[in-house]
């Protein structure tokens, strides 16, 4: 069952819109769903819509990302597409440290691989030196993700998320 | 001993976090003889890694001047939030 589908333009007040909107969509079809479980969806959308904002699509108002949820009981599933250009391809299998890329200066401070799977379970951010720097929030938001019982996977541009819900107590 | 107390009215999220920057430094450059920062979260629960961000370069800016830094009004979710993310470690937090 789909509870929700959205495109949205590239900024940070569309995530905030767009993310509101789901949340009640949820709440309205699955009338049981705990606040806690709300709070991780509502986390998790953001970082997930952020990084294809301002990563996938760089910002440019005129690109969309796509978001749709899917029910099948117990699992939720969370679909992101953004039309930037996806994990390049290169990078997967590939190991850089402290490398500038001018294609892609965002990991410029940090070391990370992507197994050929791609999923976020593998991806590993092994070194970020500034603490507060851009890859240092990324990191912590996808590390935050994970603890919080979603699985990811990544195909491209493309993002799933998914939650098993039979698992809250 | 005064405090200078921050309340968020809106999300800490990243659609919010520029002018709460612009707010915050421009109540610094009027403040005065306080002794440390107190954050409110009271009518937080839409937060985002922007937003955490946030909140760490307060800490850091307050631990930089001297002064104490704590969070209080934080929901539940919001305290769980921050210990996955292990702030827990840098400042107090409480509801």
């Amino acid at each position: 069952m789909v509870l929700y589908k959205a495109s949205l333009h590239s900024n940070f007040e569309q995530v905030d819109i767009k993310v509101k909107e789901a949340l009640v969509k949820i709440e309205d079809s699955i009338p049981s769903m705990d606040g806690t479980t709300l709070f991780k969806f509502n986390f998790m959308m953001r970082e997930l819509l952020n990084n294809a904002v301002e990563h996938g699509n760089r910002m440019d108002y005129e690109k969309s990302v796509f978001i749709q949820i899917n029910y099948h009981p117990p699992y939720i599933e969370f679909l992101f597409e953004d039309e930037g250009r996806g994990i390049d391809p290169e990078v997967i299998s590939c190991e850089r440290i402290g490398e500038h890329d001018e294609r892609n200066s965002e990991i410029e401070k940090a070391y990370f691989s992507i197994e050929d799977n791609a999923t976020l379970e593998t991806l590993k951010f092994a070194k970020a030196i500034d603490f507060e720097g851009d890859i240092a929030v990324r990191h912590r938001g996808f590390e935050t993700i994970k603890q919080l019982n979603f699985s990811l996977m990544i195909e491209g541009r493309k993002l799933k998320c998914t939650y098993d819900l039979s698992k809250e107590v | 001993m005064d405090q200078l107390k921050l309340i968020i009215k809106e999300g800490l999220t990243a659609n919010n976090v520029s002018a709460y920057k612009n707010q915050f430094e421009h109540i610094l450059k009027e403040a005065d003889g306080y002794t440390g920062m107190v954050l409110d979260l009271c009518n937080t629960e839409n937060i985002d890694s922007v937003g955490v961000t946030f909140v760490i370069g307060l800490y850091k800016r307050m631990k930089g001047l001297e002064k104490s830094f704590k969070v209080i009004g934080a929901s539940n979710d919001v305290q769980m939030l921050f210990r996955l993310m292990k702030l827990d470690a840098f400042f107090e937090m409480s509801e």
